[in-house]
């Protein structure tokens, strides 16, 4: 319904009253700071001079209160509300393709309690990842989700997409790391997941809203547990003559009972290009590194067993270097100048699957992608189970059309090859960078009729559809 | 190190990395307010989009404090599109209100960001010490809030010479105004005064002073004969050379680095050795050396005082839950912003005031 004449000015003046003066606007520098995030699509928008997605209004709210009153006012005016954390997520979940309100969740940002007993740690939703970790680190503890962005998201984004960081295979991905939340519904009302996430009291409440990308409610504080910082990290890498080979070794691994922290095979295209150029390592074949961490005597033994493995596959023993050097540059890889920036194209399509069907699956979403002219495509596991793991594969695309009509349609059409691949045999659209807008499309081929669970959710949650249109396929 | 302005703004315009560092970003919770924010907006302009007066606001409120800068993994210098922006903003006569007053008395020459007195003890100081020597201490405008680190040298017997009149040496209309042919006329001019003082060495009471010195007057080769270094610094050198009496302070106490002290000139060792050669304890912020959370700074606490007051309490919630009760500090600037934002039952001293 549109807004006409001074309408405006009363819903802002609403919002203001809620948050302040200062906490609601229409400013054109937010237009501009908010109509972009990591999105390819969104930056090729930018950087070829397109005006960016925008909002109606810009809030900052400072309490679940205010999330839940500024709810209740876009209810009214059926306005849509997109949150936003760090506005670093790839899959434009954040972006305000549909206007109306930008919730910007970072003045939430406040410590709220940190139980030494049982070691959890609660905070509101708002806060950068990294300050959340250095409260747990003042105490000699971690939250063990390190990912990437773990400088540049926030709490509440982290939880929004199901997020995953660099030591997930052995302290589980952030749907494992959370106890409890405070949600604010979309019809204004705060509810509380159970105190604890294990229970046989009906399904998981934090499941529901774990990934949800704001289409159901919105994430305003969250508990996680945190464990000791271990007393020991050991390190380890080693040269595969080739990624199934190298997949294989892994699968031994994870399958005999050990619990790296760090494991990560390269495909041979990953090793010759971002290994070679961030940490001098220049052999041809899969790189692996890997690390170990606990008790010394137990980090010792399971070194051993790694390394014995590692060498029963015919795996050349790299020494602990370069397992360092990935470490100490595992943020590296995403700075400017080493992770790729328009103009050129690129897009990670991670997914998860089987053992079994991972090697289809890799060789399936490469032919997919490199069907497309001038389009690399490089990959490596990152994180594994007992069952499984995830394939982080990329396409890029050096010299992609100047106009940004024609790349955007090609963007989603290698997307589209590269994905469908991976859902023909058996893997997810998804592992954990979210849905967004970037695969909402393909999420009805992903759940089938399964999609009618999570239509009906957010029909009885969100009659008015207000929340992150357009987004998670909903 | 990239310094050309688009580079960087195109680099950064994508990149989230150093966020989390933002001492403005983090208590505004605005995304125009990261770096990234910044270079995104300004890499639009260059795209058609017209700088506008809500975003010379954006580029004032950033305090300079190196943390983006620090961080970045590739070397890209975000303070070097800021300082460009505000240059554009100046020429295109967009500053209005308090931002152009102070900007304007900058540019004449003015300090109009230091409030400090003029007590009686300090105009004593400066009569015992306004002749020749080696040693010239620059204030930067700063009055009675040098007394502990005058008092420290007097009590060690060292001679130096301050001057009731000094000329600006152009570090604060670098940063408010960017890299231009005035401040650059300041820096020569300030040059030549120290020059003509015939000082051996030159200790500066705000660190600012010493890292324009060291990074722009350095790029235009804008050169003094005399050695120009910080309170720490000499106060290492003295001990070095035994000349600082010995005591010993039964106090646990925390330090705070100032963000150029650490990030820029790199002393970040050189207070903790002063402080344990002081007999005090000293418990470390979770966030310390080149990591150290900024406090905010005279400018910010000038143009933006709300954001300031927000920065300088992020900045004590750190303090207070390290259960220190006591703030040693250095940089007059520094200093006088922790003094000022002091909560209840808290104390901060300056360095020197610690060594006797």
């Amino acid at each position: 319904m549109e807004k006409l004449g001074f309408m405006s000015d009363m819903i802002l003046s609403e919002l203001q009253d809620v948050v302040g003066i200062d906490n609601a606007g229409i400013g054109e520098t937010e237009a501009l700071a908010y109509g972009t995030d990591y999105f390819w699509v969104a930056r090729e928008w930018a950087d070829k001079s397109q005006k960016p997605a925008r909002a109606q209004y810009y809030v900052h709210p400072s309490s679940t209160e205010e999330v839940s009153k500024i709810l209740v006012i876009a209810n009214y005016y059926k306005l849509p509300v997109q949150t936003w954390g760090g506005g670093s997520g790839s899959q434009g979940a954040a972006l305000p393709v549909a206007g109306g309100i930008l919730l910007d969740m970072k003045r939430m940002d406040h410590l709220i309690e940190i139980d030494m007993i049982s070691k959890t740690i609660t905070a509101e939703a708002g806060m950068i990842f990294q300050r959340l970790e250095w409260y747990a680190n003042e105490n000699n503890l971690s939250i063990m989700h390190i990912p990437s962005c773990l400088t540049a998201g926030t709490i509440g984004g982290a939880l929004a997409h199901r997020g995953i960081g660099i030591m997930s295979t052995k302290y589980g991905k952030i749907d494992d790391q959370c106890m409890s939340l405070e949600v604010v519904l979309p019809n204004g009302k705060i509810i509380n997941t159970l105190p604890v996430p294990k229970h046989a009291a009906g399904p998981d409440l934090n499941q529901m809203f774990i990934g949800s990308e704001g289409t159901l409610g919105i994430i305003t504080k969250a508990t996680f547990k945190m464990v000791k910082i271990p007393e020991t990290r050991l390190f380890g890498a080693y040269l595969f003559k080739d990624f199934i080979t190298g997949l294989n070794a892994c699968r031994t691994i994870m399958q005999e009972g050990y619990k790296p922290p760090i494991m990560r095979l390269f495909d041979g295209a990953e090793t010759s290009s971002v290994i070679k150029d961030v940490i001098g390592f220049s052999k041809e074949g899969a790189f692996m590194n890997f690390a170990v961490d606990g008790p010394k005597e137990m980090a010792q033994y399971e070194m051993v067993k790694i390394n014995k493995i590692c060498t029963d596959f015919g795996a050349m023993d790299c020494g602990s270097e370069y397992g360092e050097k990935w470490y100490k540059n595992r943020i590296t890889f995403f700075y400017p100048g080493h992770i790729m920036n328009n103009p050129q194209m690129f897009g990670t399509m991670d997914t998860g699957s089987s053992y079994k069907n991972m090697p289809k699956i890799y060789e399936a979403m490469k032919e997919a992608v490199l069907q497309f002219e001038g389009v690399r495509f490089i990959a490596h596991c990152s994180h594994w189970y007992e069952w499984g793991t995830m394939l982080y594969d990329r396409f890029i695309m050096d010299n992609p059309p100047e106009d940004p009509h024609e790349a955007i349609l090609l963007h989603n059409r290698i997307w589209n090859a590269g994905v469908r691949a991976a859902i023909a045999n058996g893997g997810v659209i998804n592992d954990h960078h979210g849905v967004g807008l970037k695969v909402s499309h393909l999420m009805k081929e992903q759940y089938g009729p399964a999609m009618e669970v999570l239509r009906v959710m957010k029909a009885g949650l969100d009659p008015n559809g207000i929340m992150n249109p357009y987004k998670l396929g909903l | 190190m990239e310094r050309t302005t688009e580079k960087i703004e195109d680099a950064c315009r994508f990149c989230w990395m150093c966020r989390h560092l933002c001492p403005v970003a983090l208590v505004t919770g605005n995304e125009a307010d990261t770096p990234r924010g910044r270079a995104f907006v300004l890499s639009m302009d260059r795209r058609g989009y017209v700088f506008n007066s809500e975003q010379v606001d954006m580029m004032y409120r950033c305090n300079l404090c190196y943390a983006c800068t620090d961080d970045c993994a590739t070397g890209y210098d975000p303070t070097v599109f800021t300082r460009a922006a505000r240059t554009k903003a100046v020429v295109a006569n967009m500053l209005t209100g308090h931002l152009k007053e102070v900007v304007d008395e900058t540019l004449q020459g003015k300090l109009p960001v230091i409030h400090d007195e003029e007590t009686k003890e300090y105009k004593a100081m400066l009569s015992r010490h306004n002749k020749k020597a080696d040693l010239l201490i620059y204030r930067g405008g700063w009055k009675s809030l040098s007394l502990p680190f005058l008092t420290l040298l007097e009590k060690n017997n060292i001679d130096f010479k301050i001057m009731e009149k000094e000329t600006v040496s152009g570090s604060l209309a670098w940063d408010l105004v960017g890299v231009v042919d005035e401040v650059k006329q300041f820096a020569k001019n300030w040059v030549k005064e120290l020059n003509e003082s015939e000082a051996k060495t030159v200790v500066c009471l705000d660190n600012n002073d010493v890292f324009f010195s060291r990074d722009q007057m350095a790029r235009w080769e804008v050169k003094s004969k005399a050695q120009i270094i910080t309170t720490v610094a000499f106060l290492i050198s003295m001990e070095k050379e035994g000349k600082l009496k010995k005591v010993n302070k039964n106090l646990e106490i925390t330090y705070h680095d100032p963000s150029r002290l650490a990030r820029n000139l790199m002393e970040i060792d050189e207070p903790r050795e002063l402080i344990k050669n002081s007999g005090a304890t000293l418990k470390e912020l979770f966030l310390h050396g080149h990591l150290a959370r900024s406090c905010g700074g005279i400018e910010l606490k000038e143009l933006y005082p709300d954001v300031a007051t927000k920065v300088e309490e992020g900045l004590w919630e750190d303090i207070k839950r390290l259960g220190v009760k006591t703030v040693v500090t250095t940089d007059l600037p520094t200093y006088s912003v922790l003094k000022e934002s002091t909560p209840e039952g808290y104390k901060v001293l300056e360095i020197s005031e610690l060594l006797q």
